[in-house]
């Protein structure tokens, strides 16, 4: 901590400055900077250590909290609790944040300063901790929320998880700040048994937090005398608009607001919390179990207290014994039937009875809907289903499958059939009851894909898997670009669909729609999105679609492909196979060009060389090897005039040493690795780079050579200083038409490159200096050397390479190419 | 004039005919009893020698056959329409079973209107090498979604509907090489995109058997899509939204 710069404070500062090293640690990981450059909004993209930063200087001073997990306003009342028991208030200065007087609070290990944590339930969840940590909610903070731990019985992070979906790209968010960050804002439940009670809710994503601050600030005088388990099924009990509460009209309070109202004063006023629970069929029951209830005992506290333990059903909707029969994973389990299906089973759709339940597809909504279904199979047991049911198509589907199934007419036909053929079966082990669209998981994806699009009609769709730094982005930046001045009148579509990036709308044209779909195939099988994806082309109905990389696309061209051919004109670009670090070739060409390429309008490549390699490989017929057309892209830079190694050369004399740059991703591919070698190599010339690992985990950067600066991935050409360097440094171990080459072509500036791939169509002897050894270190000194002594052929060289650019990789090019390409649907 | 003609249609099902001729029966004389006049139809397409002599050599019911060698579905089903004299039609594959009632009841649940319409059984009892049931569901309730049959199917074959439906919108044939079939998912969509209803008839069940190596199980395991119809286009959102503007508001 010691580079940070700590604020000044114009009163309280000697207190702030005063913070242990171990309250600065405290601080620092408490802090979540997805939760903090919301609250205050920063860029996403923000690193973290930015954003801590930003939290120091400006906002701790605001009050702003470092975590959901501290809310000053709880703090501040726990404060003034202590000062009330401590007349001495040497801890608390009003002009202190609340969250430096926390941290420097003598007894802030007694503190809990959220409600969003209960201790009592986590000493008690968790033995061990009480045994090690001197605070549980400072273990929880900085251990048990990334060990899975519950802070409380009302937020269960393995279902909270597998319901939103969490992938590997959250790793860096558990289960529970995802929530308080960003699941609470989608209206998604921090448990299962909050399903229905909170589907039945009013106001705005705050009014819901609110509201799930004010539950678990209710639930905390329960805690203290219940169990978990108990309160669970306390919880589980209970039924909004069922419990008519005095202070509040089942008409204008929503489900939390009544649940919260009972458990302050319903339940203790002897309130029944729904249909699970007859206070008189649970006197009965009990008193058969051998524990009556004098009449004045509180039915339902005598059932947590006793009624569980001696698994007393308190209802008679509820048979035990036929549950178990139907479930007999619970059967052979030791949890108690009841307390599985109030708990459990409901929202899985098991069944009580020999009613039939409908079979719910959609994950998201599978509890709230196999709850639903049970209420409304079971209209007779409640009078729930006016209130819930409504117009609810999938209600009113249940009622009617119950309604036929004990039908007549039903059974009779049945038994007819049955006697026509006994393969019909028993009616009884059927398990599966289907009604479409709600039984199929892709329905609902289907649904919001098609809401995605913001028009019904494109002529073009460019599949894209993100947009992301890389060069094949650019190309379909590119791409967009071009078509869009050919056909000005066209609805072009840029689709991302492997990712959700969006990071460089720059490089798009504004009048174009960019969708991200991404998001929707996250829990769906490959099968199921490339399904769903060829349906929206066929929806969109495009005259053409380019695959620019996705994945998706791909999968689903290779599947598809051929018959969706028949009413859109189909295309595909190629880069550069990927290399394995053994040196073998994988990636696109490999994997999709035989499966596609007989239905494919044109295959286009990035270089001569990539044609050339496809066209060796698989040697196809004429017909199909003319349609590999190799598309140069286009710089789009304007060329510099004169070319920046004039430049460059008359600023070396300003200049102590020789300046070489280099950019790329810190990927295996570009080899970050030769140019740290090579600067080894060069201690009298510096090299500045620009980069950061996007496929791979990053390189250690902690032991650079003192001759190399390493800075974050430039955004512009504008941002590099090409005319107060000498050369540019280029070290990739393979590659198509890397676009950075080309832009530093149309800018004139010296390039040492490694010759691989495409490479070479731009970057030879006459244009620059081409390294063909591009493993060996010395090659690239000698090299780089060799353009370092050589002024005046650095100029010569620039210039031939501009030359080069500006003949082959021009706009004009590109778009005539383009324009011939689609010349052909016409002659189609 | 005949009020139904029952098509019954059989390829290789052999001995898995015998519970469907039962059941074919069963329907067509409980639909007499109830004085319709129905006209049995048997079509043989490219049928194995067993299946034809299950046919040829049951005496239970007079009835036409029909020889064809289409090896299609659709076109199977076609030739049985062109055969037929019917006011309606309805369709039973020779593995699968109707419910008793199933002729008459459509009969009476389609007769109430002079629109044309297509009614399916209320609900499928899927055995074999399946166990489920299945619900058909109505295009007429508002809340219904045709955008559901770009991607699957609502309504099997074994449909109840007017002649002069069939004889305008016949099924297509399918092309298993070139991954076109499911020609029942494609004539839904044909007659709903038509504006023609499709709707379940109250009280009636099929029983439809599910078994390796069946034409249906090869489609699914073929991954064997239906023809593209216009219905697959989201521009058609419109068309339907304007047919029945109440929908419009549930979408």
């Amino acid at each position: 901590m010691s580079t940070l710069n700590v604020p000044y404070f114009s009163e309280g500062a000697d207190e702030f400055l005063q913070l242990a090293g171990a309250d600065w640690d405290l601080l620092r990981r408490m802090f979540v900077p997805h939760y903090y450059t919301r609250e205050v909004g920063l860029s996403d993209d923000t690193e973290p250590d930015e954003a801590y930063q930003h939290f120091i200087e400006h906002g701790i001073q605001s009050e702003v909290s470092p975590s959901p997990l501290f809310q000053p306003h709880v703090y501040e009342a726990q404060e003034r609790v202590f000062q009330g028991k401590k007349a001495s208030g040497d801890f608390s200065s009003a002009n202190m944040p609340a969250i430096v007087r926390w941290l420097k609070h003598p007894r802030r290990s007694h503190i809990v300063p959220t409600v969003r944590f209960d201790k009592t339930y986590y000493l008690c969840a968790y033995p061990d901790v009480a045994a090690n940590a001197k605070s549980p909610f400072e273990h929880f903070v900085l251990n048990g929320i990334w060990e899975g731990r519950r802070p409380h019985p009302l937020f269960d992070p393995p279902w909270y998880a597998r319901v939103v979906g969490l992938t590997d790209q959250h790793e860096h968010l558990p289960p529970y700040l995802h929530f308080l960050i960003i699941g609470y804002a989608q209206g998604l439940p921090p448990a299962q048994i909050l399903t229905p009670i909170l589907a039945d809710r009013q106001g705005n994503c705050t009014v819901y937090l609110d509201n799930i601050d004010s539950l678990f600030a209710a639930s905390s005088e329960w805690l203290s005398e219940y169990s978990a388990q108990q309160f669970e099924v306390l919880i589980s009990l209970f039924v909004p608009h069922r419990f008519h509460h005095r202070d509040v009209s089942s008409d204008n309070a929503d489900g939390i607001t009544q649940l919260i109202q009972f458990l302050k004063t319903g339940a203790s006023r002897g309130e029944s919390p729904g249909p699970f629970f007859e206070p008189d069929k649970y006197r009965e029951n009990a008193r058969a179990a051998g524990l009556p209830l004098s009449c004045s005992a509180n039915a339902l506290f005598h059932f947590l207290k006793e009624g569980i333990k001696a698994h007393i059903v308190p209802n008679a909707i509820f048979d035990e014994a036929l549950y178990l029969e139907k479930n007999p994973d619970v059967a052979s389990s030791s949890i108690w039937g009841f307390a599985h299906f109030i708990i459990h089973g409901i929202y899985e759709g098991r069944r009580i009875d020999n009613r039939p339940m409908l079979t719910i597809a959609d994950e998201q909504t599978k509890a709230l809907q196999n709850w639903r279904c049970f209420w409304a199979a079971h209209s007779d047991l409640s009078d729930l289903t006016h209130v819930y049911l409504n117009d609810d198509s999938l209600s009113a589907a249940q009622q009617r499958m119950t309604t036929v199934l004990e039908s007549k007419i039903f059974n009779v036909i049945y038994q007819r059939a049955l006697s026509l053929d006994p393969s019909v079966g028993e009616l009884e082990q059927i398990r599966e009851f289907l009604v479409p669209p709600i039984h199929d998981p892709l329905a609902l994806v289907h649904q919001n894909l098609r809401a995605r699009f913001p028009a019904t009609h494109y002529d073009t769709i460019v599949c894209v898997p993100w947009i992301r730094m890389g060069g094949a982005d650019l190309v379909a930046g590119l791409l967009c670009g071009a078509l869009r001045a050919l056909r000005p009148e066209d609805r072009i579509l840029l689709l991302r669909t492997d990712q959700p990036h969006l990071d460089r709308p720059d490089w798009l044209p504004d009048t174009i729609d960019i969708v991200g779909i991404s998001d929707l195939f996250t829990n769906l099988p490959q099968q199921g999105a490339q399904h769903l994806l060829h349906s929206a082309f066929l929806g969109l109905a495009p005259k053409r679609i380019f695959n620019v990389n996705s994945r998706l696309c791909w999968t689903t061209f290779k599947r598809f492909g051929e018959r969706l051919s028949r009413q859109v004109y189909l295309y595909a670009y190629f880069f550069c196979w990927d290399q394995t670090p053994s040196g073998v070739r994988v990636g696109y060409p490999s994997e999709f060009y035989t499966d596609t390429a007989r239905f494919l309008m044109a295959v286009f490549t990035d270089t001569d060389y990539l044609k050339s390699e496809l066209v060796r490989i698989y040697d196809p017929p004429p017909a199909m090897r003319d349609r590999i057309i190799p598309l140069y892209s286009p710089t789009r830079s304007t060329t510099a005039d004169p070319v920046v190694a004039v430049a460059g050369v008359d600023s070396a004399a300003t200049r102590p040493r020789p300046l070489v740059l280099w950019a790329g991703r810190l990927d295996r591919q570009k080899r970050f690795d030769l140019l740290v070698s090579i600067a080894r190599k060069m201690p009298h010339v510096d090299f500045r780079c620009w980069g950061a690992a996007l496929l791979d985990a990053p390189p250690d950067l902690s032991d650079l050579p003192a001759n190399v600066k390493m800075e974050r991935p430039f955004h512009s050409f504008n941002e590099l200083p090409l005319d107060r360097a000498d050369a540019w440094l280029f070290t990739s171990a393979w590659e198509g038409m890397p676009t950075i080459l080309i832009e530093l072509g149309a800018y004139g500036m010296p390039v040492v490159a490694s010759a691989v791939g495409g490479v070479s169509e731009l970057v030879n002897e006459e244009t620059g200096w081409p390294v063909d050894a591009i493993d060996d270190t010395d090659d690239y000194v000698t090299a780089l050397s060799s353009a370092l002594a050589a002024p005046e052929e650095r100029v010569v060289r620039a210039r031939r390479l501009q030359q080069r650019v500006r003949s082959r990789y021009s706009q004009y090019a590109y778009q005539r190419t383009i324009y011939h390409v689609l010349t052909r649907e016409t002659l189609q | 004039m005949t009020h139904i003609s029952a098509i019954i249609t059989a390829h290789r099902e052999g001995l898995l005919a015998g519970p469907s001729i039962a059941s074919f029966v069963e329907a067509i004389d409980f639909a007499r009893d109830r004085g319709l006049s129905v006209e049995p139809i048997v079509v043989l397409d490219c049928a194995d020698a067993l299946t034809r002599d299950m046919f040829e050599q049951s005496g239970r019911i007079r009835w036409r056959l029909v020889y064809s060698e289409t090896g299609d579905p659709g076109l199977a089903r076609n030739r049985g329409v062109d055969e037929a004299k019917g006011a309606f039609v309805s369709f039973l594959d020779a593995d699968d079973l109707w419910s008793y009632n199933w002729l008459s009841a459509s009969h009476d649940f389609c007769a109430t209107t002079d629109k044309p319409l297509i009614a399916h059984s209320e609900v499928n009892v899927i055995f074999g090498d399946q166990r489920q049931l299945w619900w058909h569901v109505d295009s007429e309730h508002p809340l219904f979604d045709p955008r559901y049959l770009r991607i699957a199917n609502y309504w099997d074959a074994l449909c109840f509907v007017k002649r002069d439906i069939l004889l305008t919108y016949p099924y297509r044939q399918n092309d298993l090489a070139a991954g076109f079939a499911h020609e029942d998912w494609h004539w839904n969509c044909v007659t709903l995109a038509a504006g023609i209803p499709h709707r379940p008839v109250p009280g009636t069940v099929h029983m439809k058997r599910r078994r390796r190596g069946s034409q249906s199980m090869q489609c699914g395991e073929r991954d064997v899509l239906p023809w593209p119809t216009e219905l697959a286009r989201y521009e058609w959102d419109r068309c339907w939204s304007e047919t029945c503007p109440a929908r419009s508001t549930s979408w």
